[in-house]
């Protein structure tokens, strides 16, 4: 049951009318019911892994909390990581072995397992792992089985987050909740504004993107760098289409759900990216990953840069089992890094050109990554970086006659909307929507206009690109 | 208090407001809904007109749309030889059509059935190599539509398209056995045409999980009921059409496109073609299908939108495969005199001719293959 979907919209409003008709208690129980079908429609064999990670997790808490100092948290942790580790890394590992074992002079071609991956594991298995840190270091725990088994199940943020920690929703989740006008408002129009990135902009990019990276031809310097570009745009909509959705069908129900983006492509820095890209998972990363890992080596400073590239390369690994993920992950890293050391100085300017100079520096960063995330290998990710610096295939304005100048139009609309001109349209909105007469009628016929956008325009159910991870 | 929408008072006002406009826009669509509903009605009349004045087809007239129906026209190719014409708009396009008027495989049929060879015409607009290919799988899939020939007019431009359109994928879908030939196929060049394998095994991905779904998912049926409801939705394919229209003319008048504007090709799609091209050659010669290509006719009096160093390149690397191939290639660029020509958009139609056009092309490709088509068969008259 993709988001943007009809049979979703059905799902959500039948959710929405039984969930506030039916008595307060019932209202959890509604609300996982709800949450099994939605896994379940899948696929619902692995329903029983969602089960069974839920009900692990929770009594490893409880075995932690009432162990005090005395339980190890780390067979917890490894039961998830296994978890993950078989559904999503099986036949990776095993491949890179065999490579290995070919490299030395051996003929081990170990053949693949037939695993799938279940739909939501990475975000599961990241959020039972941060459920028993944060218990181990004292936070409080969840006090029934029934919140903790929402909190796991709820379907807005299971496929593919936000990864909520647990004291953002705990709180929300056994404090009683009452229908709210401003929630069903704020909900719609995320959920709208959601619709219309996922269906109106990332959909219509995936063909162009789709094309240009097109497995083993010889890349054109243009259409890698339309493509690479038109790449970083879809998955931006795409992914943050996805959270609109989550946060909004959530807040349908009255959670607030935590931000995901905020402008990642205005940022003038690396650092600054991270804290605007994804930022649940950079949270995650940050806090489970890269602080364990300083804090142990804290004698020794020097440390820091090296497990932020370590964090980073684990950071792309999460993203799948592939070798271009763990490189853009520790691309990504590289450049944290040097950010803290070598660049400290290019990216701290506080005059105008300095900050444009971090921007740009910090887009070529970004959709360098871009570009080796999009490949399906390193050699096609390598012939493509090769186009774009030899221009090999020439310069030619190609990709502007084709009909996909709607791709162009979206690039470049996108581009100024995700950048330079968000805050003045920012400003310059709240100025005319709140006088008097304007405001009333815009707003609303906006929306109205987006929402006969996203009906015609609907290609008709294209999966979400962060379902993959 | 400047009211925002977001007041007590003014909350209910905003939700009626975008109701309104909704409903609004929804009328609009309603009205351009049964409009084009009664447009194509008519325009089904007028083609079953057609079909009844002519008789049995001789081309798929669906153009690609609705391949399924006229497949069972397709001549019997165990009681005479079969040969299918295949290519782009072209071939079924008639500037100024008159009374009496046919398409090149028309006249084709015409030129040789009285010698027991007959000549059905699939052809699509904008058709690209990988349909191309199912157009020859398709046939030499099966004893009674197995062509003796398969005469593809090849179109430098077309190599900037990809993808099966819709009409083909549910011609393919509805045909497991296909569809396994298809997978088989990609499958066997994926280390000689890897591009091209990879293209058809991700369309034959696409269409085995529509498959699964089946046609009638709870998805599509909700749909369907909704816009029994909501005219835009049940509009949104023809409005999105519709869309792409406008913008595509949007697009001409604000980069300033006319129909002689330069056209570079894209690497990407060019590569994917000249793949699929080759494929198509190697596929055909093992079927035991003659493959006869052509380059097709151009209006001399039109402004070519090719960019000259890369069309030079597509004819050498062309030549170049139909002699590594053994494929007859024949340039009827030149073939098509100036008068025989239309306009498009008012100025000369690059691509299109008039019926005399078609029957010039015609000849032309008899004359070409005729030796080829007629080989082993007893002369019926001298």
């Amino acid at each position: 049951m993709i988001f943007s979907t009809y049979t979703y919209a059905l799902f959500l409003a039948a959710t929405f009318a039984v969930h506030w008709l039916s008595p307060r208690p019932t209202r959890p129980w509604i609300l996982i019911a709800a949450s099994y079908v939605f896994y379940a429609s899948w696929d619902w064999r692995y329903l029983a892994l969602l089960v069974f990670v839920t009900c692990f997790n929770w009594a490893y808490a409880r075995f932690v909390l009432e162990g005090k100092d005395e339980a190890p948290l780390w067979p917890g942790v490894t039961v998830n990581l296994l978890v993950l580790g078989y559904f999503k890394y099986t036949n990776f590992f095993l491949d890179s072995a065999g490579g290995l074992v070919r490299a030395a002079g051996g003929a081990w071609q170990p053949s693949t397992l037939d695993i799938a991956l279940p739909l939501g594991v990475s975000f599961f298995t990241f959020q039972g792992i941060a459920y028993l840190i944060d218990v181990a270091s004292g936070e409080s725990a969840f006090r029934s089985l029934r919140d903790f088994t929402l909190y796991k199940a709820f379907w807005p943020q299971l496929i593919a987050g936000p990864i909520i920690r647990p004291a953002e929703i705990r709180e929300q989740l056994e404090a009683p909740r009452s229908f709210d006008y401003e929630d069903l408002a704020e909900g719609g129009k995320r959920i709208l504004r959601g619709a219309f990135k996922k269906i109106v902009l990332a959909d219509a990019l995936a063909p162009q993107v789709d094309l240009a990276f097109l497995g083993q031809g010889t890349p054109h310097a243009l259409d890698t760098l339309a493509g690479t570009v038109g790449f970083g745009l879809q998955i931006y909509f795409d992914f943050s289409a996805y959270s609109d959705f989550a946060i909004g069908s959530a807040r349908l129900f009255g959670f607030r759900f935590p931000e995901n983006f905020d402008w990642p492509y205005a940022a003038r820095s690396p650092q600054e990216f991270w804290n605007r890209w994804h930022l649940t998972l950079s949270r995650w990363i940050r806090d489970y990953v890269f602080t364990p890992l300083s804090f142990a080596t804290r004698a020794q400073p020097a440390w820091r840069p090296f497990w932020l590239i370590v964090a980073m390369a684990l950071c792309g690994l999460w993203h799948g089992a592939q070798w271009t993920f763990v490189v853009w992950g520790t691309w990504h890293g590289v450049f944290l890094a040097a950010q803290q050391t070598v660049l400290r100085k290019l990216f701290a300017s506080s005059s105008f050109i300095g900050r444009s100079v971090g921007w740009l520096v910090t887009m070529v960063v970004v959709f360098a990554g871009w570009l080796v995330f999009r490949a399906s290998t390193l050699e096609l990710a390598m012939a493509h970086a090769r186009a774009l610096v030899t221009f090999s295939g020439g310069i030619r304005p190609a990709l502007v006659r084709e009909n996909g100048v709607l791709v162009v139009a979206l690039i470049a609309t996108g581009t100024l909307m995700t950048t330079l001109f968000h805050q003045p349209v920012e400003r310059a909105l709240a100025r005319s929507l709140t006088a008097r007469w304007v405001a009333p009628w815009l707003r609303p016929t906006l929306y109205a206009g987006m929402l006969l956008a996203i009906i015609v325009l609907d290609q008709e159910a294209k999966a979400f690109v962060y379902f993959q991870f | 208090m400047p009211n925002d929408g977001t007041a007590p008072g003014g909350r209910w006002r905003g939700a009626l407001i975008f109701l309104g406009a909704f409903a609004l826009g929804n009328a609009w669509a309603g009205s351009m809904h049964y409009g084009i509903a009664a447009q194509r009605e008519a325009n089904l009349g007028h083609q079953r007109q057609l079909e009844d004045a002519v008789g049995t087809p001789r081309r798929d007239a669906s153009t690609g749309e609705a391949l399924g129906k006229y497949w069972p026209h397709i001549p019997d190719a165990r009681a005479q030889r079969l040969v299918v014409v295949v290519g782009m708009s072209q071939m079924y396009w008639i500037n100024d059509q008159k009374a009496g008027d046919q398409t090149i495989s028309e006249y084709l049929d015409d030129h040789l059935r009285e010698q027991n060879v007959r000549v059905f015409g699939l052809a699509a607009p904008n058709l690209d190599n990988e349909e191309a290919l199912l157009y020859l799988l398709a046939t030499a899939s099966a004893p009674n539509t197995l062509p003796y020939a398969f005469i593809y007019g090849i179109c430098f431009d077309k190599f900037r398209n990809t993808d099966l359109r819709p009409g083909l994928q549910a011609f393919l879908r509805s045909r497991p056995e296909l569809l396994r030939t298809w997978e088989d196929v990609a499958k066997r060049h994926a280390k000689t045409h890897p591009l091209a394998s990879a293209k058809m095994l991700a369309t034959q991905k696409d269409l085995q999980a529509q498959q699964a779904q089946g046609e009638n998912t709870f998805e599509s049926r909700l749909r369907t009921r909704v816009g029994s409801w909501l005219p835009v939705v049940a509009a949104r394919k023809n409005l999105h059409a519709a869309f792409l229209s406008e913008l595509y003319l949007f697009r001409n008048w604000a980069l300033g496109i006319k129909v002689s504007t330069k056209r570079p090709i894209i690497g990407a799609r060019y590569d994917l073609n000249r793949e699929f091209l080759e494929l198509l050659a190697s596929e055909a010669k093992t079927r035991g299908v003659k493959l006869l290509p052509y380059i097709i006719p151009l209006n001399p009096q039109a402004e070519s939108p090719y960019v000259e160093s890369e069309h030079r390149g597509f004819k050498q690397w062309l030549s170049a495969l139909s002699q590594r191939a053994g494929l007859p290639l024949v340039d009827l660029e030149d073939a098509v005199p100036k008068e025989e020509w239309g306009l498009l958009r008012g100025e000369p139609d690059f691509k299109h001719f008039t019926g005399a056009g078609h029957r010039r092309t015609a000849r032309a490709v008899a004359a070409a293959f005729d030796r080829e088509l007629l080989e082993g068969l007893a002369p019926t008259h001298p």
